[in-house]
């Protein structure tokens, strides 16, 4: 079917409407991040004014956004692998195996999905206060009270487990006759077969753990293990910084998650489409 | 009552305390301010370990600071000392971490000014905290545009409305085009800042938020006083004089106007002269007492203070610190002379120094002469946070619904109060609706 | 089913050996086996997640004290709650802010993916350029849209409908438009992500019900109401189910441009509860409206999955 001119005409419109509107406001946002001239509260400039990239380096280097960044990378590289490599054995128990109590288990999971996390503020405080088993030394202020607690998310065993169904019957048994045990059939049968869901989940879960606000806060003091968001918000009621800084500032925080939406993003879709399929 | 929930709280609790060391010389302070002004905290502490040798550990954050205190409280981690805003006194002691101080036993605490006393006061005369700094509110003017347009410096109520009509009217920066405004106001429900900034126009009206009574208080909103003092405000925010987005706005987004030319009054407190000195300048900027209202000038006075947090393991370091605080000494390094960080001591509480003399700069005599004069300090109920966030709630409803009945909506607000009056246990009996 | 467990003894396949092990054994393995695979992630959930949840829950009978012990209720918090003027309004506010934004989204969502669908090189950079907003943090996009919308007549949206006459509109300041401006705001953010979900839908449709339709001579707009809704409406049934959770614990999109102001117009139950548990400190009465709400939306999870189960199989 061939287009007419008019119609063609009336697609490149709605692609420029669709692009304005879900893209447009963040250039806004690039713009004041490179611009010198210090603007008024709720006043943007659409055209670029004295490029400079002195408010990055005031937010990097004087404002210690490094350091902050620093820190949310090591709690989202050890959060997401260790997330990820959780829920997949999980999901293996759920997706391939028949067991009382299966149900009970996917319902107290779904539930903490639901659950307003302010809500458990104060006792997830004092459980990171409480000596671990084994190593015997509370978690409190420590990488480990950042990480430990969002490894486990319902979300991405659900995900995994939607994958892990749809891996066809046959190929495990066959892998059994060869004579396989079980943590083989995971390990060399299952896991290859669901690598894109990996990258799905591991987008998912990286901008999950990468926006964490809430639990960084209460769970560590020491100002040099503050994460980016924390920082931010910290930041931003400070009089003495400079609107332009904190939106240089805002971006350096928002581009770890653009890139690795980018690297990863062609698995984004399948992943969507498995929520889709389980409904 | 020794409940289930809280034997299950200190289950997990004392284990962690017991593994905590314990050195007797050290004291940990926390305070509520930025990472910019913790300087002037470390360099009392500092002079403080110097002359004792107590040692002294601190942490600030500028957010989250009473829930984190909240938290410290149940896993009894609370530190020694607090250094927060005078008004928190009541939402401290309402978490139950905080002993009543006796104030005779400070070597200093004559030399503190009674006013400044009456902050750390409950209703029934106990003394909760220890003042370490006071100040009141003045009125910034970008002083350029003011001369530029002619107009003198606005006295009362009427002059502070033609000042801001020229402002937003007559392009007082030349730029020719329309972005600028009378002046800065915050009127945001959040923490209860339109409550918070409407105190000045209340009483500056006669009115107020209560009165105090041999038995208690009465909720005094419903007068046609406040119903003056809103009716002004709100013709500011409705005829476009203040900057836009004002009943959303908190005093971390009204500072921000008045620096970058937006605005060309704001109502502040002597702790962001060096923020102002920067940008736009002292030279083009003037500090002016508040306006006169129907009932002369007012302002509100408020402070900050040291607490004392229960718990604590060393008293004697603790209050040793105290009385570092509030000396000529402790409040000379907390003024912080001579630096645009922001002071920690605002208007020294010590009534034997003379700030004139320390800060050299005739602004901080009109932040003098209105707290020694004109402050009124919050009413000392037990929890005025919440009065805060209620009237806050109220007052925003009014300033962002330009035709709504102001009298009407305080008698509502009035009613309110006072049930909070009475569920805090200090409503006056003689109260009728 | 030839399906065996390893033995703790054993380092590598010996397929033969294991066949002896007696069936009850056997049986047994099977048993704990996939408890050993759920453990770590029971750990994590046990530890983080549910102890701290029930601690919450208990919370709910009492008046918390914070450093001295908390006093015992009873279901006071819970009985309040019928009293509670200011969460009634939140609750509709928020009722009102969950229909519209799921609608408002899914609509967006799918004409986004009619238009967008397609293996086309550009419409895949579209596809992808687009869906920066749903993975940006909130309060950076709450921080945006405060300035987009702000009420000064030189403010982005408010010079834009300058342009065709339009008066500059309060938006976030003006109580009768702030709840609309944030619903906008969050059909903004999920819109792309709703988007995707419906495209993985299409994908699914067979193509042969389009080739039918075509001998009969349908209508673009025809097919799309025959065949085209028809074959996404599982993946109708996820948005919808997903914004409904998301929505009715919509808080930091409000806290973070309004407050809940102005004039209380934007209040949620979230930031009602927050207003309560953190400003006034009143935990145990937090605590309780939480767990109202995490039951509602706990049964309404299931009521979906049964009515899913029902008509879809």
């Amino acid at each position: 079917m061939k287009k007419s001119p008019t119609l063609k005409t009336l697609q490149v419109i709605v692609y420029g409407l669709i692009l304005l509107i879900f893209v447009g406001p963040f250039w806004s946002v690039l713009v004041t991040a490179f611009s010198g001239t210090s603007l008024k509260p709720g006043q943007l400039t659409l055209i670029p004014q004295s490029f400079t990239l002195e408010n990055f380096r005031i937010a990097f280097f004087d404002m210690k956004v490094w350091r902050y960044l620093l820190n949310s990378l090591i709690v989202v590289g050890f959060g997401t692998i260790a997330q990820v490599l959780v829920s997949a054995l999980a999901a293996y128990a759920l997706a391939r195996k028949k067991f009382r109590g299966a149900a009970v288990v996917t319902l107290l999971i779904l539930t903490t999905l639901m659950l307003p996390e302010e809500v458990i503020a104060i006792p997830l405080y004092l459980v990171t206060l409480k000596p671990l088993p084994i190593i015997n030394e509370p978690i409190y202020n420590h990488y480990a009270a950042m990480i430990l607690p969002v490894v486990g998310w319902a979300f991405s065993i659900f995900m995994l487990t939607e994958f892990m169904r749809a891996v066809p019957k046959e190929l495990e048994e066959a892998a059994r006759i060869d004579g396989a045990n079980d943590w083989q059939v995971f390990g060399h049968v299952i896991l290859p077969l669901i690598r894109p869901a990996l990258g799905t989940v591991i987008i998912f879960g990286f901008i999950m753990i990468w926006d964490q606000y809430l639990l960084p806060l209460i769970v560590v003091q020491d100002h040099s293990l503050m994460t980016l968001p924390v920082a931010l918000a910290s930041l931003r009621v400070d009089p003495t910084i400079t609107p332009n800084i904190i939106v240089a500032a805002t971006l350096i925080a928002m581009a770890p998650s653009v890139i690795i939406y980018l690297l990863l993003q062609k698995h984004f879709n399948r992943g969507l489409m498995a929520g889709a399929v389980k409904g | 009552m020794k409940s289930k929930f809280g034997q299950l709280l200190l289950g997990g609790c004392l284990a962690v305390a017991v593994a905590l060391p314990a050195s007797a010389e050290t004291i940990t302070v926390w305070s509520r301010q930025t990472d910019q002004s913790i300087s002037v905290l470390k360099a009392i502490t500092d002079a403080f370990t110097k002359e004792t040798g107590i040692k002294v550990e601190t942490f600030n954050s500028g957010i989250d600071f009473e829930q984190r205190l909240a938290r410290a409280a149940a896993a009894r981690q609370l530190p020694d000392v607090v250094i927060n805003d005078s008004s928190q006194v009541g939402s401290m002691r309402q978490m139950g971490i905080l002993d009543p101080i006796d104030r005779t036993k400070l070597a200093g605490w004559k030399d503190v000014s009674d006013i400044a006393w009456q902050s750390a006061q409950d209703g029934q005369g106990k003394y909760y905290a220890v003042p370490i700094s006071a100040q009141a509110f003045a009125l910034f003017v970008r002083k350029d545009w003011r001369e530029k347009l002619g107009l003198p410096v606005p006295k009362t109520w009427d002059d502070m409305r033609k000042l801001a009509e020229a402002f937003t009217h007559d392009d007082p920066d030349g730029n020719g085009k329309a972005d600028t405004f009378g002046l800065a106001i915050p009127a945001s429900t959040t923490r209860g800042y339109a409550s918070w900034y409407m105190s000045h126009f209340l009483w500056q009206a006669g009115g107020g938020y209560l009165k105090k009574t041999k038995d208690g208080f009465l909720p005094i909103l419903n007068t046609p006083e406040d119903a003056k003092a809103l009716s002004f405000v709100r013709g500011l925010i409705c005829d476009g004089l203040a900057q836009p987005g004002a009943v959303n706005a908190t005093t971390g987004d009204t500072l921000p106007t008045f620096r970058s030319g937006q605005t060309g009054m704001l109502i502040d407190g002597p702790y962001d002269l060096g923020q102002i000195a920067k940008e736009p300048g002292l030279d083009k900027t003037e500090v002016d007492m508040l306006p006169a209202g129907p009932s002369g000038v007012a302002a509100l006075a408020e402070g900050t203070s040291a607490y004392m947090l229960k718990g604590t393991t060393d008293k004697a370091a603790v209050m040793k610190f105290l009385d570092f605080l509030i000396s000529p000494e402790g409040q000379k390094i907390g003024m912080n002379v001579g630096s645009d960080v922001t002071p920690l001591v605002r208007l020294p509480v010590n009534t034997t120094m003379d700030v004139l003399k320390i800060r050299k700069d005739p602004r901080w005599k009109v932040y003098q002469d209105t707290f020694l004069n004109y402050g009124h300090y919050m009413p000392a109920v037990p929890d005025w946070t919440s009065i805060r966030l209620l009237t806050g709630d109220g007052f925003n409803a009014i300033l962002s619904q330009c035709q709504s009945d102001i009298p009407a909506q305080l008698a509502d607000l009035n009613t309110k109060v006072a049930a909070e009056l009475k569920k805090q246990g200090v409503l006056d009996p003689s109260y009728k609706e | 089913m030839t399906e065996t467990q390893p033995s703790a003894h054993s380092n590598g396949p010996a397929p033969r050996k294991r066949s002896t092990r007696s069936p009850a054994l056997r049986r047994l393995g099977r048993g704990v086996m996939p408890w050993l695979y759920l453990m770590p992630a029971l750990i994590v959930f046990t530890w983080f997640k549910f102890y701290p949840m029930i601690s919450g829950f208990l919370m709910s009978f009492y008046e918390v004290k914070f450093y001295d012990p908390s006093v015992w209720v009873g279901l006071d918090n819970y009985r309040a709650i019928l009293h509670d003027s200011a969460l009634l309004v939140a609750t509709w506010h928020t009722i009102i802010y969950v229909i519209a934004e799921t609608i408002g989204a899914a609509v967006l969502a799918f004409f986004l993916a009619l238009a967008l669908e397609g293996p086309a090189r550009h419409v895949r950079i579209i596809r992808t350029a687009i869906f920066v907003p749903a993975i940006t943090s909130v309060a950076i996009i709450a921080e945006l849209w405060r300035i987009l919308f702000n009420s000064a007549s030189y403010g982005l949206v408010n010079s834009f409908i300058g342009l065709f006459g339009i008066p500059p509109q309060g938006f976030l300041t003006d109580p009768s438009q702030a709840l609309w401006v944030l619903i906008l705001m969050s059909i903004w953010k999920s819109a792309p992500y709703d988007m995707v979900i419906f495209l993985a839908g299409l994908v699914s449709i067979n193509r042969e019900l389009y080739d039918a339709a075509d001998v009969d001579g349908a209508s673009r707009l025809r097919k799309i109401w025959h065949v085209t809704l028809p074959g996404i409406v599982p993946a109708i049934s996820v948005v919808v189910m997903l914004s409904f959770i998301r929505g009715f614990r919509v808080f930091t999109e409000v806290y973070a441009t309004t407050g809940g102001g102005p004039a209380g117009s934007t209040s949620t139950i979230m930031t009602q509860i927050y207003k309560v548990g953190f400003e006034q400190l009143n935990y145990g009465y937090a605590a309780a409206v939480s767990f109202l709400l995490l039951l509602f939306t706990v049964l309404m999870t299931i009521l979906h999955t049964v009515l899913k189960n029902r008509f879809f199989g």
